[in-house]
């Protein structure tokens, strides 16, 4: 997806700008609060396992939506033996983040829907 | 000889002190008698010493026995103390091999850690422990658990490089606006 088309989609509330793999994260955490490991999961399960995603491309994608406030993270309560006593970085999405989201859900909609006059 | 068992009756009534003489179906000799009598007296020796006792010295032979059973109960509680503090042991021992713990995340991942950012280590570590705990789970050769540790150990070198240059470009940006 080119640049420009990215700005036609994020033309509503919010001035965020979001790649298609941010927008795909934004919509696995809808809602929800995942960790990690959950986001590629759900995308996995939710595609019939057509759509992958590794921890290389999640991690910097997480990190450049918690940089623009769309996303916001909080540690789990207890480290688990089956993670060597680390704990679980929780993410969902911030106000900004859902409106960036409805905002593209509501273009492509609209989008769907227009016919030339 | 013609032998035939006593009856309870009989050996009763000679023990009693009137010997039998005649009586149906206890035709039996002298010496066998004798016999019998040995026999049901050595039976019925601890019988007889328990009567002999008087009632301060049964008090006293309970007690005695009652103090035998603790103490013997005690020595069984100790001797499967003592076991269950062996279990636990090698409960500890077992907890401390860590089950997500391979040689590639002990020799290569947790030194290679120090190179992703600092406050994103313990998720990265933590998710690829678990990535190795499920593999391990699904009774995966632990070669491939291992290959798997390092492929994406560098995978997390190459994020972790993803993430400084961006924070970098949009360092420059924010100073060049």
């Amino acid at each position: 997806m080119t640049r420009i088309a990215t700005q036609i989609l994020n033309k509503g509330s919010t001035n965020a700008q979001v790649s298609p793999r941010e927008e795909i994260v934004l919509l696995a955490l809808y809602n929800k609060e995942l960790y990690g490991l959950q986001i590629p999961q759900a995308m996995e399960e939710a595609s019939g396992g057509n759509t992958k995603m590794g921890i290389g491309t999640l991690y910097p994608v997480l990190h450049s939506l918690e940089k623009k406030g769309l996303v916001e993270s909080r540690w789990g309560d207890e480290g688990r033996e089956e993670r060597g006593g680390a704990r679980r970085r929780y993410y969902k999405l911030t106000g900004s983040g859902v409106a960036t989201l409805e905002a593209v859900q509501s273009f492509r909609s609209n989008l769907l829907t227009w016919k030339p006059s | 000889m013609r032998l035939s068992k006593p009856s309870s009756l009989s050996a009763l009534t000679y023990l009693l002190g009137s010997p039998v003489s005649g009586t149906a179906g206890t035709e039996i000799e002298d010496n066998d008698w004798e016999i019998t009598i040995k026999e049901i007296q050595l039976k019925t020796q601890h019988l007889e010493d328990i009567t002999s006792l008087k009632s301060e010295e049964v008090i006293k032979v309970v007690e005695e026995l009652i103090v035998q059973k603790v103490v013997n109960d005690l020595e069984d509680s100790v001797e499967n103390l003592e076991k269950l503090s062996k279990l636990k042991k090698r409960l500890r021992k077992y907890k401390k091999s860590d089950p997500a713990e391979t040689w590639a995340s002990r020799w290569i991942a947790c030194p290679t850690a120090y190179l992703f950012p600092s406050e994103r280590r313990e998720e990265w570590l933590g998710d690829l422990y678990e990535v190795n705990w499920e593999m391990l789970h699904k009774d995966y050769p632990r070669w491939v658990v291992n290959l798997n540790n390092v492929w994406k150990t560098v995978i997390l070198v190459i994020s972790a490089l993803k993430i400084r240059l961006s924070d970098f470009f949009s360092l420059g940006k924010v100073k060049s606006e």
